[in-house]
């Protein structure tokens, strides 16, 4: 909390010597746009830089990767101040301008976004029994419906009732993909349905038979705890893919941008 | 695509007597289960990269290629005045703003890290080759486009004078600022490119303030302590004159509005003041201005002393007497000899104050008197500027030349004055008759010809009785005194009475010098002009009762009474006159007040006194304006004495006394000679505020804002009074009836969220 207090500090008052100066600037007519328009570009590479530190480990002076992310979230929620000078708080008139704020605003809104799912997704996760890794969901999902076919099947003499049920009904949940929906806001309805169905199907079974209906439910909650891990960690992993896309194109229009404005901006020279 | 190796849970339903998959497969209903294969989410974010970096790449190069790459590259719209110029350029509108705007991608990159070496066309060079018309290209960068020395100079005379807002100029002059520090296109058709923000302005200014309702400076310079070049009494002429003549007394009758200037330009004198100020500025007849002046030589002290001045005329022998004219000074003032005298005597050297023993004194005397003849020398043969260093011309006969007569005048000087020197069997016009007076824009053939004192001189040769002749009635011991009795008061002509003339002996005896040309016309004088034996009284008189005199006020009516006794009394002869004057072209000389006035304007030649002299003719009188114009333009070398005596001979009350009831800058409290035109707001000094009266004047009276100023306005009754009267207004005291504009007349109105009160509503930036 004390770290936040201060970085917030710092943030804010880097924020306000950068409006002064922007404001000093445009009042004695020097062009601001330059000094923001260079401020925005080299924070904005410094912000990608993270990404590529992420992936050098080997230089320890470097420092954290923890206190690289720190600082890129506060350089980031700087850049909008930056970008908010650069542009002189009004949107951009021109098509190439309006791509270019496009980029930095999908860059910027996907940053926040990234920063509010790394921040609450963590806790909705481990509310979940079992934690599982991203990559191994789907071979897990696999084998928890071998499981359930095994148990199912394995008492298929005796148990018909169950079996006919699972085939038309369980089978289908444990074997489906859930829909963007699901991994978008995951829920436990569907489950619930299930396990209900599962339920209200005890009077027409024996108590061994029963007992086999409530592993099969565990096998149930499983694949909802699957779909739930899948769903969230899917989340984290998909905003990333459009920060870090938008954030390589972002480069790319700011260097055409610089190149563009450095050819006609003229002035006395 | 790799299979997932994952470490699984042990299965507690694992059964090996049973196959599932046999199962599943025999089981309507159910799907055989799948290879699960697992792609790298980094793989998958590297492509992700990589297509979004190439589609990025590929649009941007299709749309930089394309032949609509303008509209794509092109930061916004532009205003709607740039955008309908660069209408018809079709696709290559940026390169008419823009160096770059024909080059190619590859140019644009090696710009950038160049330094700018591929597109060396700044945009505000491309942006002066429309505006260089209305902005001076030199100055094009620098703050309000002119000089930083200018500015250093409104900066010292705004805090001095007027405590409004100067400049820094110690670390700001040598800036450059791109047009488009400004101007900011790009920015929609509708954009106000010249709109900038008052922190702005107030970022170069020392005074700062607030907003214009609350602290901006107070007008103090408006328009009661302006200096004003016409003095205008308007609550005489509002409250008297114009109700009497049943003019009209709206303030738009003399003041009108002019839409390129914003600002209220006086009518014209002769638009609005000739019908009543006319007659009386045409019958000017004052004491002239002398040009150059002989002064009374002691011939034969200097003979004895050894020093030889050559012929001398004889009207200007006798006792030391007489000065050199400041004009004269003018002329001499660069010979070397002459320049050593004035150190010794200075400008008010008296001929008379010479001691007949001091050989220093008479040697200067006799320098000086050469210096004349040599300078009259140089007029007649024509005044060439830069090619007479001795006579002083060379660094303003330029000036000079606009004024003077021309070369024949000073040629019949010469033939006069000194006749033995310049008596050649080509120049016979000694013989003609004197004097001759000359307008200085007119040719001398027809000057000469024109001579309508010719005719006179005739009359009078016709008629011995009525010529004082002169040789033998001059007398060694006149004085002083009688010298300057012999103005043109004295010798202009008189209303003909058809009488014989008879010379007023004892005027005649004192003033008529020994010379063998003939002086001045001298006539009988009716009983109630005649001179008194007093020269200087005598003056006095026929001041009183000349009709051209100006401070008759009742000159006009004077004038007009004479008609009859002029029309009754033609001369013999009568002389032409100016063709371009309203007179007709023949004229009686002594009859109409035009032939009159004709006859006394431009240049004169007083033989009897020895001088040259000059009286203006009409209003705006040309040749006095050139005078003027020299003293004001300091072609005096720097010579502030001879420059004092200058405007002083034109300020001289008796000479222009007529125009400085007017021009205000022309009367003797005058501290310059100003200027002529009322117009001061024109040019330089309006230069960085403007002021539309029209909208305003759609709203409000004229008195909204220029108010009477407080005697005016606490006199009503004494005004009343005063206006039922003959007599001029007596609480005008020369300064403006109105009091100055204040602030809060314009902020009233001019506030925040009712009229625009930004420093760009009344300033402009760009001056030229």
């Amino acid at each position: 909390m004390r770290r936040r207090f201060w970085s917030a500090g710092i943030l804010i008052a880097a924020t306000s010597i950068f409006s002064w100066l922007m404001i000093y600037l445009k009042r004695n007519f020097y062009n601001s746009n330059w000094i923001s328009g260079y401020a925005l570009f080299g924070a904005i590479l410094f912000l990608a830089a993270f990404h590529w530190r992420k992936k050098i480990t080997v230089l320890p002076w470097l420092g954290r990767a923890a206190a690289w992310m720190q600082f890129h979230i506060y350089l980031g929620i700087g850049t909008f101040v930056m970008f908010g000078w650069h542009v002189n708080w009004t949107l951009p008139n021109g098509v190439f301008e309006r791509c270019l704020g496009s980029a930095y605003a999908i860059v910027a809104l996907s940053g926040l976004f990234g920063l509010y799912l790394t921040r609450s997704i963590p806790h909705r996760l481990a509310a979940v029994k079992r934690q599982f890794i991203f990559e191994q969901i789907p071979v897990l999902r696999m084998e928890l419906i071998k499981r359930a076919h095994r148990l199912v099947f394995g008492s298929l003499e005796s148990n018909e009732t169950l079996a006919r049920v699972y085939v038309n009904r369980v089978a289908a949940f444990l074997e489906s993909k859930r829909s963007w929906a699901y991994a978008w806001a995951p829920s436990g309805g569907g489950c619930r349905r299930i396990i209900a169905e599962l339920i209200s199907l005890d009077r027409y079974l024996s108590p061994a038979q029963r007992e086999t209906s409530r592993d099969l439910m565990g096998l149930v909650r499983e694949k909802d705890d699957l779909d739930f891990h899948w769903a969230l960690q899917g989340q984290l992993k998909a905003w990333q893919f459009l920060h870090l896309a938008m954030t390589y194109s972002l480069l790319t229009l700011m260097v055409v941008h610089l190149i563009l404005v450095h050819a006609f901006s003229g002035g006395w020279r | 695509m790799s299979e997932a190796r994952i470490e699984l849970p042990p299965d507690p339903y694992q059964r090996p007597d049973l196959d599932c998959d046999r199962v599943v497969m025999e089981m309507p209903g159910l799907q055989p289960l799948r290879q699960v294969r697992i792609l790298s989410w980094r793989k998958r974010r590297r492509i992700a990269v990589l297509a979004v970096m190439g589609l990025t790449i590929a649009t941007l190069l299709a749309a930089i290629h394309s032949s609509n790459r303008g509209a794509f590259l092109a930061p916004g719209p532009l205003t709607n005045h740039h955008a309908q110029i660069l209408a018809g350029q079709g696709g290559d509108q940026c390169s008419v703003c823009h160096g770059a705007g024909s080059s190619q991608l590859w140019t644009w990159t090696a710009d950038t890290f160049s330094g700018g070496q591929f597109c060396p066309t700044s945009q505000s060079e491309l942006c002066l080759k429309c505006h260089q018309k209305s902005i001076a290209p030199a100055f094009a960068p620098s703050a309000h486009t002119t000089s930083s020395q200018r500015l250093a100079a409104i900066t010292e005379k705004q805090i001095t004078r007027f405590q409004l807002a100067g400049f820094h100029t110690e670390s700001k002059d040598d800036r450059k600022l791109a047009c488009g520090a400004c101007h900011l296109e790009h920015h929609g058709a509708e954009f106000n490119l010249a709109q900038i923000a008052d922190a702005q302005c107030q970022a170069c200014h020392l005074r700062q303030f607030d907003s214009f309702e609350s602290n901006h400076p107070e007008f103090s310079i408006l328009p009661g302590r302006r200096a004003r070049a016409i003095q205008f009494d308007h609550a005489t002429h509002l409250q008297k004159y114009f109700p009497e003549k049943k003019k009209e007394t709206q303030c738009s009758a003399c003041h009108i509005g002019d839409p390129s200037q914003n600002v209220m330009h006086l009518a014209s004198f002769e638009q609005v003041c000739s019908e009543c100020h006319g007659p009386s500025v045409k019958a000017v007849a004052d004491p002239a201005i002398v040009l150059l002046e002989l002064p009374i030589l002691d011939l034969a002290i200097l003979k004895k002393n050894g020093i030889d001045v050559g012929e001398w005329p004889q009207a200007a022998q006798g006792d030391f007497d007489g000065q050199i004219q400041p004009w004269a000074w003018k002329f001499l003032l660069e010979q070397p000899e002459i320049s050593a005298i004035l150190v010794r005597r200075g400008f008010d050297f008296q001929f008379g104050d010479i001691d007949p023993t001091d050989l220093t004194a008479l040697k200067d005397a006799g320098a000086l008197a050469r210096a004349l003849k040599h300078l009259l020398g140089k007029l007649a043969n024509g005044v060439q500027a830069g090619n007479d260093t001795k006579s002083g011309l060379n660094a303003t006969g330029e000036s000079l030349h606009n004024f003077l007569p021309p070369p024949q005048f000073f040629q019949d000087v010469q033939t006069r004055w000194f006749a033995k020197e310049n008596r050649s069997p080509t120049n016979l016009s000694y013989l003609w008759d004197p004097p001759s007076p000359f307008l200085s824009w007119q040719d001398q053939s027809e000057l000469l010809a024109k001579n309508p004192l010719a005719g006179i001189h005739a009359a009078n040769v016709t008629d011995s009785q009525s010529v004082a002749t002169r040789p033998e009635q001059y007398s060694p011991s006149e004085n002083k005194a009688s010298r300057e009795g012999s103005s043109w008061d004295e010798i202009q002509p008189l209303p003909y009475d058809g009488s014989p003339r008879v010379a007023d002996e004892k005027n005649a005896g004192k003033n008529d010098r020994p010379g063998a040309n003939p002086g001045p016309l001298r006539v009988t004088q009716p009983e109630h002009q005649s001179p008194s034996n007093s020269t200087q009284q005598a003056s006095g008189e026929w001041l009183a009762q000349n009709p051209l005199s100006k401070r008759n006020e009742n000159r006009t009516d004077s004038i007009e009474n004479l008609e009859p006794q002029r029309k009754n009394n033609a001369p013999p002869i009568a002389p032409i006159v100016n063709q371009s004057t309203e007179a007709p072209a023949i004229e009686p000389v002594f009859s109409p007040p035009h032939a009159t006035e004709i006859i006394f304007a431009g240049w004169y030649r007083d033989d009897r006194a020895c001088r040259i002299e000059y009286r203006s003719i009409a209003h705006a009188d040309p040749v006095i304006v050139q005078m003027k114009s020299v003293i004001d333009r300091g072609d005096l070398a720097g010579n502030q004495s001879l420059t004092g005596l200058l405007r002083l001979s034109l300020t001289n009350e008796r000479v222009t006394g007529n125009c400085a009831q007017c021009h205000l800058a022309l009367s003797p409290n005058g501290q310059q000679l100003a200027g002529w035109k009322s117009e001061l707001r024109q040019g330089k000094a309006r230069e960085f505020t403007r002021f539309d009266h029209a909208p305003h004047l759609l709203q409000l009276e004229c008195v909204h804002c220029h108010r009477w100023s407080e005697p005016e306005a606490q006199s009503s009754s004494r005004l009343a009074s005063w206006s039922n009267s003959k007599e001029s207004n007596p609480e005008f005291s020369g300064r403006s009836n109105f009091s100055p504009l204040t602030r809060s007349a314009c902020s009233n109105c001019h506030r925040q969220n009712q009229a625009p009160n930004s420093c760009t509503t009344c300033h402009r930036y760009h001056v030229d």
